[in-house]
């Protein structure tokens, strides 16, 4: 049985094996607009979690009667938190279904299917995600105009760049969720540890409060960690552009990716020699 | 009277059995303990460095923060403990296994709300209570106004995410709008609630009662205020009710997945 992570090599294209994944999420992606109305909900929700950021930093630039924080306008850090909750809301999620079929045997079955099993989780969870992340960002989108009006300081043509800097973005946290979701091989639940990263990426990761806002020391602790390049860096480049800063983030993401990559092949490989199928 | 006695035994049982189910597993049961702690720490720091920069917001400061993080942790480390099934509702009636609890002689919601305790929520219960021994209100009154408004909104808590559960019943996929609505609860709770102005304030004291998880039993215990406490209690009250109701007319509609499953 192969239980390697590297792609399996086989006899066709690359482009072959890849229509493999793509057919996976488009699979995924039909099962997820069956159920419109759950999916609507989500963007119905996300409004709601908007409008308190709103709330929250109205009140905070009144009580300050300031124009700008940290280089941060009201205008620019409203529109900040709907980049920042589409990718918070719109990442893959994995973890509890690797969870469930690690502890209860099923991912035995699993492993004789000719796919790349971390592959087809980010497959199979992608088209969910892309469905999520349209709610929120054309939910996100209407009540921020609302509250703060369009965004002035966007600039169409940094679009592509943005782009990718929100797909690495996407990697890293699918390779850090990975992780957590592997850990079901040594403990019962992995809640907590799901939990403990959610928050972590809350504070350092910019998602309830921009890393420019915090104090100096813990801004160039949060800069150097993985959890900026997951949500913060997007955001601050889709509400103020930098190509210096863009670089450096995108410095940021693909280290981190590899490094931790490179935990997931250890993990996975180490987990696998503890499965142990009995009968058919 | 007998019944219920009956009925709250059997509950008693049940949590007996969920919380020896859990010890088995004394690793990860403590794992998940500590985790949770560190969790709901990591979010009180991202309000120590907020009023850290900003002082005051709206008459909140971080005093009223301790507060409000000592009863909203507590209500929802009580209230998912014991109903740790409260959270999964959706997903079960999605999946057709009601049919376990249907088939036994016993009230169905209260079984099926029971018969799961929550892990990770005790160190939510953990941390709520060492964050009251920081409010500095240890006197006996205070005391019993925040445990008679903090399982106030426990009760709050279960009933709301159990009928945002039974979605599922109407909607057949509602997993994720059900965590959606509770996510919604807590979150909104934990903010300031001067922040929210005129409608939005009438939906968090109705339709997310998020008031009533957080800045209402704030205001019983740091006002002593027994006419916050009635309303908090007429609260509790119409969240069963209308829990009880929705599951009751779901639970008709409800179609059986023929899937085979085996309850431990």
């Amino acid at each position: 049985m192969n239980t390697s992570l590297a792609l399996p090599v086989r006899r066709g294209s690359l482009r072959r094996s890849l229509d493999k994944y793509v057919a996976i999420a488009r699979t995924n992606l039909q099962n997820r607009l069956a159920y419109a109305w759950d999916a609507a909900g989500q963007g119905i929700m996300m409004t709601l979690f908007i409008f308190i950021f709103a709330q929250l930093w109205r009140a905070t630039f009144q009580a300050q009667g300031a124009v700008e924080i940290a280089g941060l306008t009201l205008n620019q850090t409203i529109w900040y938190f709907v980049w920042a909750e589409m990718l918070q809301l719109g990442k893959i999620r994995h973890v509890f279904t690797v969870s469930r079929e690690v502890k209860d045997g099923s991912l035995a079955y699993t492993l004789g299917r000719p796919y790349n099993y971390l592959l087809y989780q980010f497959a199979s969870g992608l088209g969910d995600s892309l469905v999520r992340m349209g709610m929120v960002l054309v939910a996100g989108s209407v009540v921020a105009w609302w509250q703060a009006g369009p965004l002035i300081s966007f600039r169409p043509e940094t679009l592509p760049l943005l782009l990718l800097v929100t797909a690495l973005a996407f990697v890293l946290d699918f390779c850090v969720l990975s992780v957590i979701a592997l850990l079901s091989f040594f403990f019962e639940d992995v809640h907590a540890f799901m939990f403990i990263y959610h928050k972590i990426v809350f504070v350092l990761g910019g998602l309830l409060i921009p890393v420019d806002f915090l104090p100096d020391w813990l801004q160039a602790i949060a800069r150097a960690l993985p959890f900026s390049g997951v949500v913060y860096g997007p955001s601050k480049l889709f509400v103020a552009w930098d190509t210096g800063q863009f670089a450096g983030i995108v410095a940021l993401q693909l280290s981190w990716i590899a490094v931790i990559a490179l935990g997931l092949v250890v993990l996975y490989r180490h987990g696998m020699r503890q499965v142990s199928i009995n009968g058919g | 009277m007998t019944r219920l006695r009956k009925e709250i035994g059997f509950v008693a049982h049940l949590l007996r059995l969920s919380l020896a189910s859990n010890m088995e597993y004394r690793a990860s049961f403590l794992s998940q303990i500590i985790g949770m702690f560190i969790n709901n720490g990591i979010y009180f720091v991202f309000w120590l460095l907020f009023f850290d920069r900003f002082q005051e917001i709206r008459g909140y400061q971080i005093d009223e923060i301790f507060m409000l993080f000592a009863v909203i942790t507590l209500a929802y480390g009580i209230a998912f403990t014991f109903a740790g099934n409260a959270m999964d509702l959706a997903d079960l009636i999605a999946q057709g296994r009601l049919d376990y609890y249907l088939a036994l002689p016993r009230p169905v919601l209260p079984h099926l709300l029971f018969s799961r305790m929550g892990q990770s929520t005790i160190g939510d219960l953990t941390f709520g209570v060492i964050a009251y021994l920081f409010t500095g209100r240890l006197d006996p009154g205070s005391i019993l106004l925040f445990v008679v408004a903090v399982l106030l909104a426990a009760v709050i808590f279960v009933a709301f995410t159990a009928t945002a559960g039974c979605l599922a019943f109407f909607m057949g996929n509602a997993t994720m709008l059900s965590t959606q609505l509770s996510n919604a609860l807590l979150t909104f709770s934990l903010y300031p609630f001067g922040l929210f102005q005129g409608v939005v304030r009438l939906v968090l004291l109705t339709l997310i009662p998020a008031a009533f998880v957080g800045a209402v039993p704030v205001q019983v215990v740091q006002g002593h205020d027994l006419g916050a406490l009635a309303l908090l209690a007429l609260g509790a009250l119409v969240g069963v009710i209308v829990m009880a109701v929705v599951f009751r007319i779901g639970l008709r509609r409800y179609e059986s997945g023929s899937a085979l499953n085996v309850n431990i």
